[in-house]
């Protein structure tokens, strides 16, 4: 049973609404204590790798000085919100075709 | 160079690019373009990081008018950057389980550590490098960005238009896998 719990808890992430939930079983026990231990390490080697740097390939800057575009001060997240709206009009438009066809069945059989 | 003059440097580097001055662009194309790449290797692995860094240095560029230097301009390049492989992400899907290629770090400039203790570090990092490689992309990216980089939940959410709930749990999730990977070995 106690194993079932640490796997639900160790399911839920930190900061989420049902993580409170587990906090007293977190407190209690061990092996997920052991298990916040061993992720936090994880969190703290991954921090290292922020000063690892590369070096970019030899003709980047050539390529991209020979690229350059006019200056039009475009939004550089466009295309990401065109992503993001298509996405949530796509959900919303099969959502109210779904709905349109569920009412429509419903008043064909009235 | 003090730190205040390179700073001053780079606000009148700005201030020209801006203008439209391509030439102070390319300084800072120059100062920048290793971590900007660095960050596209982490988010699509080395194949595509070229285009990836190309990509969202032109952006960068279209956008520069728009700079209002409220973040520091490598964070805002970063952004773009994040931007730009989240968009090209398709194509970087087909990268997904390839593993990456070791030689590209051979040559990895490490700035805060010494030589005594970069030996230490580099079994650590080759095994963090290849569990990273093993995430899914939308795992990937949130892992970078909030772990290595530093980024809070918001600013990930944000950049990566996803919520902040799935931010969370994605991290989560992430950083399961990766202890995973390392406890087996990969």
């Amino acid at each position: 049973m106690s194993r079932i719990i640490c796997k639900i808890a160790n399911a839920v992430p930190d900061g989420s609404r049902l993580a409170p939930l587990f906090d007293r079983h977190r407190e209690q026990c061990l092996r997920c204590q052991a298990d916040a231990v061993r992720l936090r390490g994880v969190s703290r080697d991954l921090s290292g790798l922020e000063t690892e740097i590369l070096a970019a390939p030899g003709g980047l800057h050539t390529q991209v000085m020979a690229t350059l575009p006019i200056q039009d001060a475009s939004n550089p997240r466009r295309p990401l919100l065109i992503r993001v709206v298509a996405r949530w009009a796509t959900g919303i438009g099969v959502a109210v075709a779904t709905l349109a066809a569920i009412i429509g069945r419903r008043s064909r059989r009235s | 160079m003090t730190s205040r003059r390179v700073q001053e440097d780079e606000q009148a580097l700005i201030s020209l690019a801006k203008g439209g001055d391509a030439d102070a662009f390319g300084e800072l194309v120059w100062r920048y373009r290793d971590t900007v790449y660095t960050l596209a290797v982490r988010l699509v692995g080395p194949d595509l990081a070229a285009d990836v860094a190309q990509e969202a240095l032109i952006r960068a560029w279209r956008a520069m008018p728009r700079f209002r230097g409220e973040a520091a301009l490598g964070t805002w390049l970063h952004r773009i950057t994040v931007n730009t492989a989240w968009t090209m992400r398709k194509r970087a899907a087909r990268f997904e389980t390839q593993q990456l290629d070791e030689s590209v770090f051979d040559g990895a400039i490490d700035h805060a550590t010494g030589p005594e203790k970069a030996g230490e570090m580099i079994e650590v990092r080759a095994g963090l490098r290849a569990a990273i490689e093993q995430l899914s992309p939308g795992q990937r990216a949130v892992l970078v960005l909030r772990d290595v980089y530093g980024w809070s939940h918001a600013e990930v959410a944000r950049e990566l238009g996803i919520t902040h709930t799935t931010a969370k749990v994605r991290l989560h999730r992430a950083r399961k896998r990766v202890r995973v990977l390392l406890e087996e070995g990969l």
